[in-house]
């Protein structure tokens, strides 16, 4: 009897402390502020990845590298006004941060949507381009659309807009066909074509360019199954002029090649969108 | 920040339905890890010539081994050679044909069988010699006293390890979608893909995993107060 009365109250307390920690990790994201210094320059906290390899990683040394990292280092050149202080981490925190004020802009290859648009500001300049292709073995045919994919087995990764797409499609169109999912590196994913444990792979072009590059996989792709580009991401309460002043920036470097440059050297190709 | 109360539970919703196979994964893998762990932690404690040494080299490194890793390096050894290896046995089957949950299975199962062999071997000691002596002088044979005497013995003690390791296998099914299973945790990160509302999914999938400890927790609580009135009884 004393014993089931003790068990109940330390269940009492267990959920005591998980109610006071959620309320505290709350109030911390609430909270979160971008600093800014008194001087006319002003700190700007910026986020990005530390585990995406070419786009924002570590590199052998610690140090930040990739395609959206050294962009953000050339816009923070081109602004003279502000001063960019990197905060790097894994896709989902580095949203979290974002959403709570955290930081006040974020790169790492995000597209646009309308949901994502509710909560967020985007920039007005793509600098990569992720038009979805549905990657194959020459065996299994060219695909044009998600239509042509009907009865084969796809893999997506969790959380991509790919994945996404995917499964509106297959909520419109149920058993079109059968969805593998996880969060698969490069190599997983080759070695699951080869393997046959899907056949096909939604994905943008560079994605499939990096594959048949580094494995050897020979993919062949048809037309795009959307059109979407990378964007810079700010937070909702973002100041204007700040917005205005990195889409001013990157139209610049559109314009001169800079962003062809980076792709060039980061992506072994030019990714940049045409529109 | 915005925070919205109101898609927690949204995701609870549509996440509770991958409840029964992360179940499945956690309990499968604790039936098999306790069995191998058993006859481990016997053959150590019994110090069979060569078979003891050649599992506590396994052991320790597995030990320092991250699920991770272990998780990953199945994937890849089974997807390359899992179609030549069906093909010369003359199985239909492809690798893409295979319940990919097996791969998740064998690696906590590695994971359980490293933990529990470990603690039934810290049971084993905690049976007194003279009890040993007493079967002796039954006349019991080595597995009679293995079966009737020390396994009964020690399953009291080593019951919060084993529920212990059951809580750290379901914590650990949350990497199960490295070979593409779609379990609790990866089911909340997709919800929140097309909007960004991670911080919310996560604090869903969070609560179904405390939900889930503490029924077990519960559980263990009855079967240790059942197995105290057994044994206060014999």
């Amino acid at each position: 009897m004393q014993s089931k009365t003790r068990s109940s109250k330390g269940l009492w307390i267990g959920l005591g402390v998980v109610i006071v920690a959620i309320i505290a990790v709350m109030f911390l994201h609430n909270t979160g502020q971008s600093s800014e210094s008194s001087s006319k320059v002003e700190t700007i906290k910026v986020g990005s990845g530390n585990d995406g390899q070419p786009f924002a990683y570590l590199d052998k040394d610690g140090k930040p590298a990739g395609m959206d990292i050294a962009l953000l280092q050339a816009i923070d050149k081109k602004l003279p006004q502000y001063k960019f202080k990197l905060t790097l981490s894994d896709f989902p925190t580095m949203i979290t941060n974002l959403k709570s004020g955290k930081t006040t802009i974020a790169m790492y290859q995000i597209e646009q949507n309308a949901e994502r648009k509710e909560n967020f500001k985007f920039g007005t300049v793509g600098y990569t381009v992720w038009d979805t292709l549905l990657a194959t073995k020459k065996s299994t045919g060219v695909l044009d659309s998600f239509a042509d994919a009907k009865g084969k087995k796809l893999y997506v990764t969790n959380s991509t807009n790919q994945a996404t797409l995917t499964d509106a499609y297959l909520k419109k169109n149920a058993n079109a066909y059968s969805v593998v999912r996880g969060t698969y590196t490069m190599e997983q994913v080759a070695q699951g074509l080869n393997s046959e444990q899907f056949n096909v792979y939604p994905a943008p072009k560079y994605s499939i360019d990096l594959l048949n590059r580094q494995f050897k996989t020979n993919l062949v792709y048809g037309k795009s199954v959307n059109h979407s580009n990378a964007y810079p991401m700010f937070n909702k309460k973002a100041d204007p002029k700040f917005v205005k002043a990195v889409n001013k920036a990157m139209a610049e470097m559109k314009e001169d090649g800079t962003l062809k440059k980076l792709s060039n050297q980061w992506l072994k190709g030019d990714y940049v969108p045409k529109d | 920040m915005n925070f919205d109360i109101g898609f927690i539970f949204q995701v609870m919703g549509q996440i509770i339905r991958y409840v029964p196979v992360t179940i499945y994964m956690a309990v499968v893998s604790l039936i098999i890890g306790g069995a191998l762990g058993l006859v481990v932690a016997l053959v150590r404690y019994y110090k069979i010539p060569g078979l003891s040494q050649l599992l506590s080299i396994m052991i320790t490194i597995l030990k320092g081994v991250p699920l991770i890793l272990i998780f990953l390096i199945i994937f890849l050894i089974t997807s390359q050679n899992f179609n030549r290896f069906a093909k010369a046995v003359g199985w239909h089957i492809r690798y893409g044909d295979l319940p990919m949950s097996v791969l998740a299975i064998i690696g906590l199962s590695l994971m359980a069988t490293v933990g529990l062999s470990e603690a039934f071997r810290g049971a084993f000691e905690s049976v007194k010699q003279v009890q040993f002596d007493a079967a002796r002088s039954l006349g019991m044979t080595k597995m009679q006293t293995i079966r009737r005497v020390l396994i009964p013995q020690t399953m009291p003690v080593a019951l919060p390890m084993i529920i212990n390791m059951l809580i750290n296998l379901i914590k650990g099914t949350a990497i199960a979608s490295l070979v593409s299973v779609v379990e609790l945790f990866s089911a909340a990160t997709q919800t929140a893909s097309s909007n960004y509302k991670y911080f919310e999914a996560y604090i869903a999938a969070a609560l179904i995993y405390w939900m889930m400890t503490i029924v077990i927790e519960r559980g263990a609580v009855f079967l240790e107060l059942r197995m105290d009135k057994k044994i206060k009884r014999s």
